[in-house]
């Protein structure tokens, strides 16, 4: 079933967060609502999970209107931050608690509980209480517990900010096969570029309440739709230029560019660029040294600056390097003073 | 969606129930006639504000003593609590848990066992019958209050102030009062309403250990409830609840200036 | 210097708990009839054993217990109601709550005369009934307040601590409520069952110890029966204080072992909740 908000307005203590979100989530796809912290995009996620009211908009799944049913029958269900497991109840006890608040018996609901908890690899585990879990099996269980309520749609919000990178990786790795596996609509949160580049189908990238750009990982990372999309995957530096008649041209560099005529910034990735020889001469700034690689930072004019990693260090500081340009990785964008 | 009306309900019937007999203690201190059956007085007088505030009767004396005696044991209370609070929070030393327990220890002594067995070693004491001792019996009872409201206060201070002033040059002492004690200083002073608001009710306690020499509002209260002059025990009730009221809000106001509506961590 | 610090800053601590205990010691003694001042030097347990012989004393026992956990328990249940009101309200919570701190403040004393203006039987209740021809006279109200059955008492307990539990419990319950209770809501549970599955055990500690200092505080009071209790039988408290002052001294150890034995209900009391507590607390702890 689709996910559908259409001009969604949420306020939190008479501030409006969420300024008319619009956002479809398609059946059975995994979308990373990503944004840097205090965009809004946990206060979406519990607008969608109806725990902060809608103050504009609409939200529907499928056929049906969300907002008019009370958070508990929306089948929307949230793994929250801090997870939230009820610290009075064993690990199967919070998992089959949704299933006890459908009525389902108890040697049942336990019964099916284990089967979660083997899912997400924690077979065995049933008796223990909350306090006797590791940080990495909390989410676990957090996770189990959320797919035993068989949400309609999962809601992830920053599930594993507090796990250590590798517990984070095997997290990541479970949620994206228990997705596929299950075909379950699913929204992450997350201001973490690569989680969201990685996991995703498509990727919402939000601002100031709002959505600014949706597409695939792909799309939005070497199509950005707006600068602040594009500074915010970051890695990228902004060579200004003129176009006239369907050319960008800066000094000797010139490639064809399908933009109205006028001042523009092409915002170049490091793949755009092929050192050693073209038309663009760029000057050695910084030298770094990564452990498997080096990062060079070359600048050039109007304040152009970029950082490339290459086995090699392109050259000693204050060398000029001749640069080629690949036209068709550039993006445009007006240019602002 | 449709919400449910029972909560918005119960709290107006709560509300109702809190506040209607305070508002009829109000009608009661200047009623003049008011006999059965009528559901109104049928004449108003002053009667009770001309009796309370004569000058025999010396109540502006006595409800500055009762503040002045509560808001005494009401300091020491917290000082003491702030101290134990500190000693819970920063430091590991044995019979720390006791110590935990007995702060809270006074709560689950019974009123009349905490004055009976005062009394009998304030007497050897030589403190019985007198302001001091008074004033010991209202800060213990205060104390389980003020240790467990400092104590969380403290420990979500926690030291980070005071040993980042360190670190600047400041010593302890200095350290303390310009690292932490800002930082405390709202939990101190509702720390200290709460030990005034329970100073100044005591009424059992201060009747036995001051034995008719110290004398609150609180105390004085008291034979007019019982002799049935309802006006002039109205209007007593509500130069209490006036009075601690007062107290209250100053002491709140010193929180917001104190704080300046900034927050602290 | 280091390892003196604690003890400085409990040494004032230490000083009025040393008070307290020797104060407690001192009752303990005397309720077991030695009071070498009054001539009475032999250690003996009659003075206890008469608190179950003797009629009176027995009354008054029976009463006490019976008021201060009748109040207790109405005014936890009915205050963790108050409190699940509050937190549920969406509009005025904060004035809400202000209100109902004004009990706390008011004290006991006061409320008695809130009961006798309002509930006695020349009280306005008493009176709106008269004139809504639901009553003959006084005499067909009735008699709430100063009643054998201690139903004065109950009243003023209620109106004091009901409003004491709501506020006692708001803290805990409000922390549970807005984390683990829409956890709850979010996995389907209606917001009813959400209470009693998930706030409600988890805010069950501050309930335990709300009921537990009321009760305490109850069986312990002496202003309530004092101002609304019946002449026979009297509370015990009151009924101590008398034997305190008896002209004749060697009734003090009457007194006392009233005391002690108030003291032990209520030491039980806490101990068997510690207990319970602590089970509680190593079955499972709130992590955040």
């Amino acid at each position: 079933m689709e996910l559908k908000l259409t001009g969604v307005r949420a306020a939190l203590g008479g501030k409006e967060i969420l300024h008319g979100v619009d956002l479809t989530v398609r059946d059975g796809e995994l979308l990373a609502l990503l944004g840097a912290s205090g965009c809004g995009k946990s206060t979406c996620l519990k607008t969608i999970a109806g725990i902060v009211p809608l103050s504009g908009g609409s939200i529907s799944l499928g056929e049906e209107n969300l907002a008019a049913l009370p958070p508990h029958r929306r089948g929307v269900v949230v793994v929250f931050q801090d997870l939230r497991l009820f610290p009075h109840l064993t690990a199967a006890e919070n998992v089959a608690f949704p299933l006890r608040m459908r009525g389902v018996p108890r040697q049942k609901r336990l019964e099916e509980a284990g089967h979660w908890l083997e899912r997400v690899q924690l077979a065995g585990l049933d008796r223990r209480r909350v306090g006797q879990l590791s940080g990495g099996q909390l989410q676990r269980v957090a996770l189990a517990r959320a797919l035993a309520a068989q949400p309609r749609v999962l809601l992830l919000d920053e599930p594993f900010s507090s796990l250590d990178e590798n517990l984070r990786e095997d997290m990541r790795a479970l949620v994206r096969t228990l997705q596929a596996q299950l075909h379950m609509t699913t929204v992450l949160v997350t201001h973490d570029r690569r989680e969201a580049l990685s996991m995703a189908h498509r990727v919402a990238v939000m601002f100031d309440g709002s959505i600014e750009q949706c597409g695939t990982p792909p799309e939005v990372y070497a199509a950005p739709a707006t600068r602040r999309v594009a500074d915010y995957f970051g890695g990228g530096g902004y060579l200004p230029g003129i176009v006239r008649n369907g050319v960008f041209s800066v000094g000797e560099l010139s490639f064809p560019a399908a933009v109205p005529d006028g001042a523009w910034d092409a915002f170049l990735r490091p793949d755009a660029l092929k050192p050693g020889s073209g038309p663009l001469p760029l000057t050695v700034a910084e030298t770094a040294y990564l452990g498997e690689s080096y990062q060079t930072t070359l600048t050039g004019p109007e304040g152009f600056r970029l950082s490339i990693t290459a086995p090699k260090p392109l050259g000693p500081v204050g060398q000029t390097v001749l640069t080629g340009v690949d036209g068709t990785r550039a993006v445009l964008f007006p240019h602002t003073i | 969606m449709r919400r449910n009306p029972l909560p918005a309900l119960a709290v107006a019937v709560a509300g109702l129930c809190i506040l209607l007999p305070v508002a009829l203690l109000a009608v009661w201190s200047v009623a003049g006639r008011w006999p059965w059956p009528e559901l109104w007085p049928e004449s108003f007088s002053l009667r009770g504000f001309q009796e309370l505030f004569a000058s025999y009767n010396h109540t502006g004396a006595l409800l500055l003593s009762s503040v002045g005696l509560s808001l005494t044991a009401a300091a020491l209370a917290t000082l003491v609590g702030a101290m134990t609070a500190r000693a819970l929070a920063f430091h590991s030393f044995p019979g720390k848990e006791l110590v935990r327990f007995g702060a809270l220890f006074p709560i689950l002594v019974p009123g009349t066992v905490l004055a009976m067995g005062l009394h009998t070693v304030f007497l050897r004491l030589g403190l019985a019958d007198t302001l001091a001792g008074v004033v010991v019996v209202h800060v213990i009872t205060a104390l389980p209050y003020t240790v467990s409201i400092l104590t969380d206060v403290t420990q979500a201070c926690g030291k980070n102030l005071e040993e980042q002033a360190a670190v600047l040059g400041a010593s302890p002492a200095r350290a303390f009062l310009h690292g932490t004690l800002p930082a405390l200083a709202p939990g101190l002073l509702s720390a200290g309403s709460m030990a005034f608001a329970i100073s100044y009710s005591q009424y059992f306690t201060t009747l036995l250990l001051g034995g008719g020499q110290v004398r609150t509002l609180s105390l004085v209260m008291v034979p007019y409830i019982q002799s049935g002059d309802r006006t002039l025990a109205s209007l007593y009730a509500l130069l209490f609840v006036g009075s601690a009221l007062a107290v209250f809000a100053v002491l709140e106001g010193l929180i917001h200036l104190w704080t300046g509506g900034r927050k602290w961590n | 210097m280091k390892r003196l610090a604690p003890l400085l800053l409990l040494l004032p601590f230490l000083a009025l708990m040393g008070l307290l205990l020797w104060a407690m010691g001192c009752a303990l003694v005397q309720s077991l009839g030695y009071i070498p001042a009054f001539g009475l030097t032999e250690l003996t347990l009659d003075y206890y054993q008469a608190l179950f012989t003797d009629g009176t004393l027995t009354a008054s026992l029976m009463l006490s217990l019976k008021v201060a956990f009748l109040s207790a328990l109405s005014s936890t249940v009915l205050g963790t109601a108050l409190c699940a009101a509050l937190l549920a309200l969406r509009r005025g919570r904060r004035g809400a709550l202000l209100l109902v701190r004004l009990p706390i403040l008011v004290p006991h004393t006061v409320t008695a005369l809130f009961l006798i203006v309002l509930l006695s039987q020349s009280g306005l209740v008493a009176r709106a009934l008269y004139a809504g021809g639901l009553i003959d006279g006084q005499e067909d109200f009735p008699s709430l307040l100063f009643s054998s059955g201690g139903m004065g008492m109950l009243l003023a307990y209620l109106w004091k601590e009901i409003p004491f539990v709501a506020y006692f419990v708001a803290a805990l319950m409000g922390s549970v409520r807005d984390t683990l209770g829409e956890a709850a809501c979010n996995l389907g549970a209606s917001p009813v069952r959400a209470f009693f599955h998930i706030t409600l055990p988890l805010s069950l500690p501050a309930i335990g110890s709300a009921f537990l200092i009321i009760f305490a505080y109850a069986f312990g009071s002496y202003e309530v029966p004092l101002l609304l209790g019946s002449t026979l039988p009297k509370a015990l408290p009151v009924q101590a204080y008398l034997e305190y002052t008896h002209p004749d001294l060697r009734h003090r150890p009457y007194a006392m072992a009233m005391n002690g034995f108030i003291l032990l209900v209520s030491l039980l009391l806490a101990l068997v909740y510690a207990w319970l507590l602590r089970r509680k607390l190593n079955a499972g702890r709130v992590v955040q």
